[in-house]
């Protein structure tokens, strides 16, 4: 991949890092059943946003984990914050953990690219005629 | 006046506000969108630049934020900070249905 | 050559500390990596240094690793931070993710979790771009100050000056020790001082001898002092306490509960008049303030989305919301535990009042 694309792509995906810790915020807020007609709205964006940029990433990237499937099942399961605010605490436990799984595997790759940015870095010809001087 | 009237510019038809929400990543490039394709782009490019600019000099004063809230008259855009990007809801309000959110539940 | 990032990592046991310490230290980002067995060391440490992330451990001996964190989310809102723990208890992954906290690991216990594990790290490194110059709060509140002493179990004698009032705060082992201002001691000094919107703080040495006026605990003190504040704020003036008078619509702004500063502005955007209360550096708030409300006002002309009425700033540290009536603006100071609704309201009914 060019080290601009790599650029993007690592751009990209800390931003839909960023945005799955929002889906998070949004599974407590329901906890705290303290929600209103917007925060629900605002969650159905944030799983609109994850899906799109699931689509988006796949399109530039293979992984095996974590799978479309287990994002589109989580996302289904989490169909309003009115719903998982009625759910039982070892049912939005569950979700947690489906959310947890998804969230570490997308670091991991993020952590892998980085390690590709880095060595794609070094082994550039110019890398050592416009090393980064200090602070 | 009939001069005027086969010269004069029509005006341009308002601006729909939108309802939806898009991203920004940290370079300011819009990554994701679910605004309706009329909206135009160079305005949600701007209204992402306003967001990851406030935030990042808010950030430079000493006050660092972690979310945006604009009220317009008919407008809620809410921001929220995504470590350089942005994340950022619109919503239109009218008098019939105001916005509300967290702390204020209707449901 | 580049600079490498910084890794603090906390854990009261040193041999796992040294076995992370080596595993970090293999990463391919080769950052440096920093170690602390206690929180009060880990404080120090990152006051210190501009640390990248930062690694904790939940079950610290004398301070809870959540109350750390607690207070590093605050002070630090940039840095990254992660725990590792043995702690198998998802109500406490629940509680850390809500601190904003980027990631939860439980110590792992085989090659593919441990590989796993750095790549996730990495993940948290890397070539995002870091602001220049800004590492967390340069300007603490008293309270925070006094908090980060009292956790971290320092000894040192606060003093706070207040235009030409001085008040003395003695802390031993992190205990609240006495308090002196304004010809008394203790528990009321200490509450006097704390009602002080605005002044300037120096840490100075400890005095061991000092004796002992203050046996309440520093977290039940300090929650007293802010409830009293707010009752007395909530309209009655104190009996005999002429001082409490508002002289000027600043001072009766800042005295309304929650209020943690208030700042005025009207002229240029670029070099505006300001004045304020609560702050010690108005001057870069004062240009945002302007350039914020400006950028907005505009944007909602374009958008044809009728007048600006208010814009609320949410953050781990405080909360704010603005407002501008032709030139004149206005920026309140909220305490970060309102919510957004909260703020909106209470500055509207400021605003009524304002302008």
């Amino acid at each position: 991949m060019k080290p601009r694309k790599l650029d993007a792509l690592i751009r990209q995906l800390e931003n839909y890092l960023e945005c799955w810790k929002q889906f998070n915020a949004f599974v407590n807020l329901a906890r705290s059943k303290k929600f209103g007609a917007e925060d629900e709205n605002q969650f159905l964006e944030v799983k609109s946003v994850l899906i799109q940029e699931l689509e988006l990433i796949l399109a530039a990237i293979e992984i095996s984990s974590p799978t479309k499937e287990d994002i589109h099942t989580l996302i289904g399961n989490a169909p309003s914050l009115r719903y998982l605010s009625e759910l039982n605490d070892a049912a939005l436990r569950n979700l947690e953990n489906q959310w947890h799984k998804i969230y570490i595997g997308w670091h991991a790759i993020l952590g892998q690219l980085k390690v590709r940015q880095q060595t794609d870095g070094d082994k550039s010809p110019l890398a050592g005629l416009f090393a980064r001087s200090g602070k | 006046m009939v001069l005027k009237k086969l010269f004069s510019r029509a005006a341009p038809p308002p601006l729909r506000l939108p309802s939806g929400s898009f991203t920004v990543d940290r370079e300011g490039t819009i990554v994701v969108s679910t605004l309706p394709s009329d909206f135009p782009t160079a305005l949600v490019r701007e209204i992402g630049h306003h967001a990851r600019e406030t935030f990042q000099e808010a950030r430079a004063a000493q006050l660092p934020l972690n979310e945006l809230i604009v009220h317009y008259g008919g407008l809620k855009i809410v921001a929220r900070e995504l470590r350089g990007g942005a994340l950022v809801f619109l919503s239109p309000v009218t008098p019939i249905s105001p916005a509300r959110s967290a702390g204020d539940p209707s449901l | 050559m580049e600079t490498r990032q910084k890794i603090l990592l906390l854990d009261d046991e040193p041999d796992l500390l040294e076995l992370y310490r080596e595993m970090l230290a293999q990463l391919p980002s080769r950052p440096e990596i920093h170690t602390a067995t206690s929180g009060p060391r880990a404080m120090a440490l990152l006051e210190a240094h501009p640390f990248r992330l930062f690694i904790c451990d939940l079950k610290l001996p004398k301070m809870d690793g959540l109350q750390v964190l607690s207070i590093v989310r605050r002070k630090y809102p940039n840095l990254r931070t992660v725990v590792l723990t043995s702690v198998s208890d998802d109500q406490f992954r629940s509680r850390v993710y809500a601190l904003g906290v980027d990631l939860y690991w439980q110590k792992p216990s085989s090659e593919q979790e441990t590989r796993m594990f750095l790549e996730c790290i990495e993940s948290l490194l890397g070539r995002e771009p870091e602001e220049a110059g800004f590492r967390g709060v340069q300007s603490k509140s008293l309270v925070d100050l006094i908090q980060l002493e009292c956790l971290s179990q320092s000894s040192s004698t606060l003093r706070i000056t207040n235009g030409p009032l001085t008040g003395n705060i003695w802390i031993l082992n992190g205990e609240l020790v006495d308090a002196e201002t304004e010809g008394v001691t203790g528990e009321e000094a200490f509450r006097k001082i704390l009602a002080w919107k605005a002044g300037n703080f120096e840490i100075l040495p400890p005095e061991p001898e000092r004796p002992r006026q203050i046996l309440k605990s520093c977290n039940a003190l300090l929650l007293e002092t802010a409830q009293a504040l707010d009752e007395s704020a909530g309209g009655e003036t104190p009996p005999g306490d002429v001082g409490a008078r508002p002289a000027s619509r600043l001072a009766t702004v800042a005295q309304l509960p929650e209020v943690e500063f208030v700042l005025a502005a009207d002229g240029p955007v670029g070099s505006p008049r300001a004045e304020s209360l609560g702050l010690e550096n108005p001057e870069r708030l004062a240009v945002w303030l302007g350039r914020t409300l400006e950028r907005f006002s505009a944007l909602g002309e374009q958008l044809q989305a009728g007048p600006l009425e208010q814009v609320v700033g949410l953050g781990l540290q405080r909360n704010v919301a603005l407002a501008a009536r032709g030139e004149s603006r206005l920026c309140v100071g909220w305490r970060y535990s309102l919510n957004a609704a909260e703020v909106r309201e209470r500055m509207k009914k400021v605003m009524a009042t304002w302008f």
